[in-house]
């Protein structure tokens, strides 16, 4: 089908048309073109025969002219006939060369060469023996009148024969007849003449032999008779020598030339006529070919303006004008030339596509027409199912944070009563019952809080902070937080902070702090013996002013099954289900933790080995605050230093460069054969009090000579330090150590400072013991009469004094009645008047000064700000321990202890 | 007649030949004369018929000294030969030569005694028959030109100096092309006439030299009956200014298409068709026959044309050099020489001298004209002679007995000469 569409496709066919067309003309062009050359080769053939028929005329002239010159020496002898032979000689060798040079047209080029060749060696032979010719002449002139004639004369005229004569007069007639003869034969040579010639002489012999005596002129005479005819011998061969020449050689290759010559010219004439006649056959054919030719190109120009008329124009015209009318709309319209093969064809076939899809366009427009009008239904349907799931959403926040508020209302009364409880003499029975409580609602507590946290992940609606915050600040609470449930289960602690880790960073301290928290507090929780490792480490970022800060949780725990490292992360799944039972837990910790990572661009990993412990490294992105950086803030040791220990040193060596960069390193072995000098300091890592009595001498010694030594210590056992210091007065430091106790430590080996004046966060974490009192009146509005009791006991234990209000129409109302309030703790949610309603109201009463603390058990950022918007001066949230209320307090009352 | 047996190529190796020993000779001007140390140099004035390098080489092998041979064009050999001997030692022409130079004292009586194989020499040169039954044959045959006599003039008379030494000699008619022209039976069709039938009118070559070409047109014009001579071997000049009369009105009739100097010419014009019939030698029709072109010699009725070669001694040649000139002869005579020659188609006077030297079947072809029994090659190595083929005009007696007219030079050679010029030139 295809290949019959491209036979009768137009293009084809045009092409085809013009290709012939073409072909015709170009065959017309070359037939003209070669009739043209043939003629042009013809014309000049036909006239360089000529010219050769011409020049070969010209040769049989001149040799017939040659001819002539040698007839003409033959007879006279003259030189200006052999002068003018050796000019016409000339002229017929260049003549030859010429004919050589020029065409062979009527005969072959071999033919031709022998011809030439054949002409050339007859002429040459002829010239050859022209010259011979000219010296025999030249001889027999010689022979006969200085050879015969001399000699006849000579013979006349000597005395002997004179004698003889006078003895017979007639010999002298002979000799005279005989020089006759001689004279007639060069005019006319002859054999009889010759005959004659010797006879005449031999007559005269025989008269002389006959004379009588004068035998001695005799002998003479005789001699001379033979010498002329000697001489006369040699005059005829000279002649017929020449003449032989002349008459048979020479004439024969005249002969021959003029033969030859002849031949060429019939040949040339032949061809010449023949060429002639071609010629003009040539040109009539041509002619008459030409006119045929034109004729036929004449049709075909016809033939292809009516089929380019007929096939093409007409139905182009006739589908233009349908295209016209499909492009107006029109439907009804008749399609012609649907059934041609052609570009026509096609373009018809086009035209009824485009009249089909004309239709079928309508037809589309008005379907999507009417799914537009569908999608725009779904579209609203979608809104306000959006709707629906954000009210959902916002629903379910909402729940979870009414749930939280109203379990921490009543939290807050458990907790603060139990609280408050235990500051009272207690039964110790029910004392401990009471302390069990307390503990099980901290857990209570801090599971809500998991629930707050994940939800507001899970809400998106937990946000990323950006603030400033001091990075030993962190780690230092972070250190406090850590050591008290670790020591508890006498487990080692150990921080390492990477020095080039910088001081002050931007981010979200909070979420990071609970991140780790959450993280040490599972490692304690998994862990019953050994040490917890927690290394802060610096990361370069590739953004300018960024860093990972990468924390490294590693603990010599329970460890986790290979098969559950992915899956702990993800919430309500421990390590294992007996994990919940033993351990207790919401599973939400490590989904929290991942989420804020993953908030704080960071990530989270785990590897772990069952029995050996767990390790999780976790990292945070944040932004570098200043160019400082922790590694200026440690102090170095002026002096040389020796560090004595026998395995990895407790003080991290990257402290210790930057402490002294020269120290030297020693085990205990080595120490012994030290000999100790003044000028240097050393540190020894003691395990235990035992190990330090070890070296009691040497302490000892060092005390004597005044030389300055330190220990370190691990965490455990906890009193190690005290004890030391207590012993040898030196300054020790033991793990976790913040680079306050380490500044303090080279003090003292420096000799800046004392050893006391520095306590470790363990014992600071144990001090907070202290009550803080202060002194005022306070308003407290709160509409839970349990809370209105815990928060007034809590008061009355700072030594405060309060008034209730239950709601905030009461509280807006006490406080128009009685302004002598110090400070008003109002609750967020209350009935008949909110707290922030009342908060509002108070404000526009134009109370601004009056200190207003928001309380609510709210945990979210939201609460917060609408209570701090709304004119409150702080906020705390539900249940409100006792430790929160003394820092808030503290921001408003001068405490009197 | 020498020149006739040559070519421009053949000339030109001889000639480079030639002045290769002319060079040597200047470098050695007397050693053959020294004393009995170089080998004897001959020195040989002639014609291409005899002067060919196989005989010189062969020559110079058997007898131990060194041949120089000066072949040259028939009036050239004759002019110098007669008017300086001392240039030659050894003479080899024609027997129409003898008498002028026999007068011009170039050449000095041959010692018949000293002639080894002198008695096996034919009867053709001593009587002048080869068979009783024998024309004699008009004009100067050899035979009588053969023996000087005491007052120094040649006749047939014995004595024992010879003028010449009798050796190569051969007969000649014309040959013609039998797929143009009809083969005629020997001796009684073939006629000298057919050189100027009418139909071979533009197809007729003759030799061009008039002691020989003149008498196969005097044969042809008496064949015709357009003229008769009286001796045919002795023109008039009445008698040559009629025959050139009609020989003339024949050639501006475009008669004849050329006239051949050589034999390669001769075999030229016939093998490219410019002629039909023509003078011939020998070897041009042995030739031809070799190419495959059916050219048959013809044994014209009214009888050959004969001709004799003839060796002559230098009158001024010395003893010691007319020692070694001798030997030549008799070499010539001792069979070798005789057969060489007989496969080129000439006769040796001596023939069965030369019958050891040739197989029986070219023995047959050449002298017996008896058909050849098989291919018989030339000198050339080439085939000259097919299978089947034989001789025209038979043996060589039968041959010899038809010689109507021998090469001559009449008293009217000069007037002939002057005829031959206005005949060519006309």
């Amino acid at each position: 089908m295809k290949k019959n569409n491209k036979i009768f496709s137009l293009k084809v066919q045009i092409t085809l048309f013009l290709s012939i067309f073409l072909l015709i003309e170009i065959g017309q062009i070359v037939f003209a073109k070669l009739n043209q050359t043939q003629l042009i080769n013809e014309f000049s053939n036909y006239q360089k025969t000529i010219s050769k028929e011409k020049l070969v005329h010209e040769l049989e002239r001149d040799v017939l002219d040659l001819q002539r010159q040698v007839l003409i020496f033959k007879n006279t002898g003259s030189n200006s006939a052999v002068r003018r032979f050796d000019i016409l000689f000339q002229e017929i060798k260049s003549r030859l060369d010429k004919i050589q040079l020029g065409t062979t047209e009527g005969q072959t080029a071999e033919e031709a060469r022998i011809q030439i060749e054949a002409m050339q060696f007859h002429i040459d032979n002829y010239s050859t023996n022209f010259i011979s010719v000219v010296e025999g002449r030249k001889l027999r002139d010689t022979y006969f009148k200085e050879g015969l004639i001399g000699d006849i004369e000579e013979l006349l005229g000597s005395a002997q024969f004179v004698n003889l004569t006078q003895q017979n007069d007639s010999l002298k007639v002979y000799f005279y007849s005989a020089e006759n003869l001689a004279y007639r034969y060069l005019l006319n040579p002859s054999s009889v003449l010759n005959k004659q010639f010797s006879n005449k002489l031999f007559i005269a012999k025989e008269i002389v032999r006959n004379i009588e005596g004068y035998a001695q002129d005799k002998i003479l005479v005789n001699a001379q008779i033979d010498k002329v005819n000697k001489t006369f011998i040699q005059l005829t061969h000279a002649t017929q020598g020449y003449i032989y020449l002349v008459n048979v050689i020479m004439a024969g290759s005249a002969n021959e030339f003029l033969f030859l010559s002849q031949e060429m010219a019939q040949k040339s004439a032949l061809f010449a006529n023949e060429t002639n006649q071609q010629i003009k056959i040539n040109i009539s054919e041509s002619q008459s070919q030409m006119n045929i030719s034109a004729i036929v190109g004449i049709f075909i120009t016809i033939l292809i303006a009516f089929i380019v008329a007929t096939r093409i124009f007409i139905p182009l015209h006739g589908i233009t004008r349908v295209f016209d009318r499909l492009a107006k709309g029109e439907d009804d319209v008749d399609i012609p030339f649907v059934n041609r093969k052609d570009e026509i064809g096609r373009l018809a076939g086009s035209a009824s596509v485009f009249s089909k899809k004309n239709q079928q366009t309508k037809e589309l427009l008005e379907e999507s027409q009417q799914l537009n009008n569908e999608q725009e239904t779904l579209n609203l349907e979608l809104a306000e199912a959006i709707n629906q799931a954000e009210i959902a959403n916002a629903s379910k926040s909402r729940f979870l944070a009414n749930m939280s508020h109203e379990i921490r209302t009543p939290m807050n009364g458990i907790i603060g009563l139990i609280d408050m409880s235990l500051q009272s003499s207690l039964d110790p029975k029910v004392r401990s019952h009471l302390e069990k409580v307390a503990y099980s609602s901290q857990i209570l507590l801090n599971v809500i809080k998991d629930i707050l946290d994940f939800s507001k992940i899970e809400a998106d609606k937990l946000n990323i902070e950006n603030s400033r915050f001091s990075l030993t600040i962190l780690f230092n609470s972070l250190s406090a937080f850590t050591v008290s449930p670790a020591s508890e289960k006498q487990l080692n602690i150990e921080i390492f902070i990477d020095p080039r880790l910088p001081l002050k960073a931007i981010g979200d301290s909070l979420r990071i702090s609970q991140v780790i928290l959450n993280l040490t507090n599972n490692a304690i929780k998994f862990t019953h013996s050994g040490t917890i490792s927690v290394s802060f480490l610096y990361n370069e970022s590739d953004e300018p002013d960024m860093f990972f800060l990468e924390v490294q949780v590693m603990d010599s725990g329970v460890g986790i099954e290979e098969n559950r490292l992915e899956s702990i992360f993800s919430p309500f799944t421990q390590g294992d289900n007996s994990i919940s039972r033993k351990y207790g837990g919401t599973g939400l910790g490590l989904a929290i933790v991942k989420q804020l990572t993953a908030l704080m661009y960071g990530e989270i990993k785990v590897t772990s080995k069952i029995g050996f412990g767990s390790t999780f490294i976790c990292s945070f992105k944040l932004i570098r605050e200043g160019e400082d950086v922790i590694s200026t803030t440690i102090k170095s040791i002026k002096k040389e230093l020796i560090y004595v220990s026998d395995a990895p040193p407790l003080l991290y060596a990257e402290y210790v460069k930057i402490i002294m960069p020269a120290a030297l390193y020693k085990s205990y072995h080595e120490f012994d054969d030290l000999s100790v000098q003044k000028e240097t300091v050393f540190i020894f890592d003691i395990h235990d009090f035992e190990h330090a009595q070890s070296l009691h001498s040497t302490f000892q010694y060092f005390k004597e000579h005044k030389v300055n030594f330190g220990c370190v210590t691990k965490m455990q056992p906890l009193k190690l330090a005290t004890k030391i210091t207590a012993e040898y007065q030196c300054p020790v430091i033991s793990h976790p150590f913040s680079f306050e106790n380490i500044n303090h430590f080279i003090s003292v080996l420096n000799n800046d400072a004392d050893i006391n004046n520095e306590s470790s966060l363990l014992c600071k974490a144990k001090t907070e013991t202290k009550v803080a009192k202060f002194k005022g009146h306070i308003l407290l509005v709160e509409d839970n009469e349990i809370n209105q009791i815990v928060m007034g006991e809590m008061l009355k234990s700072f030594g405060l004094t309060y008034d209730v209000a239950n709601n905030g129409s009461e509280a807006v109302e006490a406080l128009r009645i009685n302004r002598a309030y110090d400070l008003v703790l109002m609750d967020v949610q209350m009935p008949v008047l909110d707290g922030i309603e009342a908060t509002k109201i108070i404000r526009q009463s134009g109370d601004i000064t009056l200190p207003i603390i928001g309380i609510s058990a709210h945990a979210l950022q939201e609460d917060r700000d609408i209570a701090l918007n709304c004119g409150m001066n702080d906020y705390l949230t539900k249940p409100i321990v006792s430790k929160n209320l003394v820092n808030a307090l503290k921001q408003i009352f001068i405490p009197t202890n | 007649m020498d020149s006739l047996y040559n070519n421009v190529d053949k000339q030109r190796r001889h000639i480079l030949k030639s002045a290769a020993i002319v060079s040597a000779a200047t470098v050695l001007p007397f050693s053959t004369f020294a004393i009995g140390k170089s080998r004897p140099r001959l020195r040989v004035l002639g014609t291409h018929v005899t002067l060919q390098d196989e005989l010189r080489q062969k020559a110079m092998d058997d007898l131990g000294i060194d041949l120089i041979f000066e072949p040259k064009g028939s009036a050239a050999v004759l002019q110098k030969a007669s008017m300086s001997p001392e240039s030659f030692d050894l003479y080899e022409q024609w027997s129409n030569s003898i008498n002028v130079l026999w007068r011009s004292g170039s050449i000095k009586p041959i010692d018949k005694r000293r002639i080894t194989y002198w008695d096996e020499i034919n009867s053709l040169t001593k009587t002048g028959r080869v068979t009783p039954k024998a024309k004699i044959g008009a004009g100067d045959a050899p035979y009588k030109l053969l023996h000087i006599q005491k007052d120094g003039t040649l006749n047939n008379n014995d004595t024992d100096s010879l003028s010449y030494l009798p050796y190569v000699h051969n007969v000649d008619s014309f040959g013609y092309n039998t797929s143009v022209i009809d083969k005629g039976i020997p001796y009684e069709t073939e006629s000298w006439g057919w050189l100027l039938n009418e139909e071979n009118r533009g197809k007729v070559g003759i030799v061009n030299e008039p002691t020989i070409g003149l008498f196969d047109l005097a044969l042809a014009a008496q064949a015709k009956g357009l003229i008769e001579f009286k001796n045919i071997g002795s023109m008039t000049t009445r008698e040559l200014d009629k025959l050139f009369e009609i020989l003339i009105n024949y050639k501006q009739r475009g008669h004849f298409s050329g006239f051949w100097t050589s034999v390669p010419e001769s075999v030229r014009f016939m093998k490219s068709n410019r002629v039909v019939i023509e003078s011939m030698f020998s070897p041009a029709v042995s030739s031809l026959n070799g190419q495959n072109i059916p050219v048959t010699f013809a044994a014209p009725k009214e009888g050959y044309r004969g001709w004799h070669g003839v060796m002559c001694l230098s009158s001024k040649i010395n003893k010691r050099q007319e020692g070694v000139a001798y030997e030549y002869m008799n070499w010539w005579l001792s069979g070798w020489a005789g057969a060489f020659i007989a496969r080129q188609g000439y006769y040796i006077s001596n023939s069965n001298r030369s019958k050891p030297f040739l197989t029986l079947g070219e023995y047959d072809y050449w002298y017996k004209g008896k058909v050849a029994p098989y291919d018989l090659t030339g000198t050339d190595g080439k085939v000259s002679v097919k299978k089947g083929a034989f001789r025209s005009g038979g043996s060589y007696e039968k041959r010899f007995e038809n010689v109507a007219v021998w090469n001559t030079v009449m008293p009217t050679y000069e007037y002939s000469l002057e005829k031959w010029y206005e005949f060519l030139s006309s």
